[in-house]
């Protein structure tokens, strides 16, 4: 096989354990490329977890990972684009400096695209990243993340602290920017505002999927939202 | 990557240091113009003088600081870059945690070294520079007498002593390096006080590393309460002592490198 016909994510058995707390516990689940999925659970299911695992950030206790059919490692990483929760950019550096930054260290990063999606966004690249709001150098972020032609995306609660005009021209770019050879998986709890862009999603609780079907599946069979799916398994 | 990686922590670093550097050579040079007030003809002024001390125990504070901060800017740039947030874009990077580790021991080395440099220009600048210089000159034109009456009296080459003081502080500096890098490693498994754990597992750290030594140097019959030796004696037993802490401190240093490695790589829990 070559590397583009193994599914883009494969976890088997998979098992994390923070002290005694269980994270993740023996979850499976296996993702095709060429499709937009998102990671859906209540807080503390093990969403941040699973994705961390993926970009190789945490190393699981029992289980096997496999990203394009290798696991987590440096040649791993060149191809996963990974956006964490987090304020995670140095933030002396001016936005040109990050552009610099990435253009060195990822092979696939397309710096022509980050600039206009920046320009389009109203972010001045000669800014530094310590005198923008927070929503702002999420934007910054983001748009970073998805300047890569990476194979695959991984976006912890991407669309978080932007607001909602920003928020529908992210979630356009993320559709018109991976190709189908990519796969993006997204965490969310924000599901009715990303719904529309989700072609399948994976419910997760306990740290195990719970339920992993297309969207069309959802809406045509139950014939419900994913939201309100959501709502129902979910409810507390 | 390593070389990427070392690009950009020099460069991460640098603006802090050139500043520190910059301020220094400020206060040494205002230092210096006040002194030559208290070589100054005429009756003394004791408020004048008052200043005088005043400038010149600011210049000696600097000096402590210049050692201090670049102690502290190294450390916190260490647990900044790798263990609090921007953790998450250094360890995503397609590189491995070693290399992180390499760029910044380099890097940290390199600065500790410009940091002693530093001090000492900025002493030797306390002297007038023409007698410096003419000192430095004489020294220079005898050379030839110098080494060789230092072979007889040592029993050793001045070449092969001067090179054996600074790899024991190249050594020394990697090690030390090595052991807050391995401290923090170790702070960070911990889900709360990460620094404050740093620095207790530092402290338990170089209270073994004191007794690990003294143990070896005594097995060794090293004592530092040898009294009746002749200087060559002393000299030898000066390089044993040197050549002991090299070995010692490259087999410490080899273990924290593996241990910060080990947990980084799979221990890592940013939060």
């Amino acid at each position: 096989m070559t590397e583009q016909q193994y599914p883009i994510i494969e976890c088997s058995s998979v098992t994390k354990r923070y002290g005694s707390r269980t994270a993740l516990n023996g979850l499976n689940l296996t993702l095709s490329r060429g499709r937009i999925v998102g990671l859906l659970g209540p807080n503390g299911s093990g969403k941040t977890t699973l994705i961390k695992l993926l970009a190789g950030l945490l190393v699981p206790e029992s289980g096997s990972i496999r990203v394009s059919g290798m696991p987590p490692s440096v040649e791993t990483k060149k191809i996963v684009s990974y956006l964490p929760d987090k304020d995670y950019l140095n933030d002396w550096m001016k936005v040109t400096d990050l552009l610099a930054f990435f253009a060195d260290f990822y092979a696939d990063f397309d710096r022509q695209k980050a600039l206009e999606m920046m320009q389009r966004l109203g972010l001045n690249p000669k800014d530094r990243l310590r005198s923008m709001s927070k929503g702002t150098r999420e934007k910054v972020q983001l748009i970073l993340v998805m300047s890569r032609n990476a194979e695959l995306y991984l976006l912890d609660e991407p669309i978080g602290g932007v607001d909602p005009a920003a928020r529908d021209y992210i979630l356009n770019t993320i559709i018109t920017n991976y190709s189908e050879n990519a796969a993006v998986l997204l965490s969310t709890h924000l599901i009715y505002d990303i719904e529309r862009v989700l072609e399948e999603v994976v419910f997760i609780s306990n740290g195990q999927v719970m339920l992993q079907s297309s969207v069309d599946e959802i809406r045509e069979q139950q014939g419900k939202s994913v939201d309100g799916l959501f709502r129902e398994v979910f409810r507390c | 990557m390593l070389g990427k990686l070392f690009k950009y922590e020099m460069k991460s670093t640098a603006r802090m240091f050139l500043l520190m550097y910059a301020a220094m050579l400020v206060v040494t040079l205002v230092n210096r113009i006040s002194y030559a007030f208290l070589n100054r003809e005429g009756p003394s002024n004791w408020m004048l003088d008052t200043l005088v001390g005043s400038v010149m125990l600011l210049y000696i504070l600097s000096l402590a600081a210049v050692g201090i901060l670049t102690m502290i800017f190294l450390v916190l740039r260490f647990y900044k870059n790798l263990i609090r947030a921007e953790g998450y874009l250094m360890f995503t990077l397609p590189v491995t945690p070693a290399q992180n580790l390499l760029s910044k021991l380099f890097t940290s080395v390199i600065w500790y070294f410009a940091s002693a440099l530093v001090m000492l220009v900025s002493i030797l600048l306390m002297f007038p520079i023409g007698e410096t210089m003419d000192f430095l000159r004489v020294i220079l034109k005898n050379w030839g007498v110098i080494s060789a009456q230092f072979q007889q009296v040592s029993g050793m080459n001045i070449y092969a002593l001067l090179g054996l003081c600074l790899l024991t502080a190249l050594v020394g500096t990697v090690t030390f390096v090595l052991q807050t890098y391995a401290a923090m490693s170790v702070g960070s498994l911990v889900n709360s006080y990460k620094l404050v754990c740093s620095v207790g597992v530092y402290i338990g750290i170089y209270m073994l590393q004191q007794v690990i030594m003294a143990l070896i140097l005594v097995g060794f019959g090293i004592t530092l309460f040898e009294t009746d030796l002749s200087v060559q004696q002393g000299f030898s037993l000066l390089q044993a002592t040197l050549w002991t802490q090299i070995l010692v401190e490259s087999v410490l240093g080899a273990g924290f490198f593996l241990a910060s490695n080990y947990i980084l790589k799979r221990k890592l829990n940013l939060e």
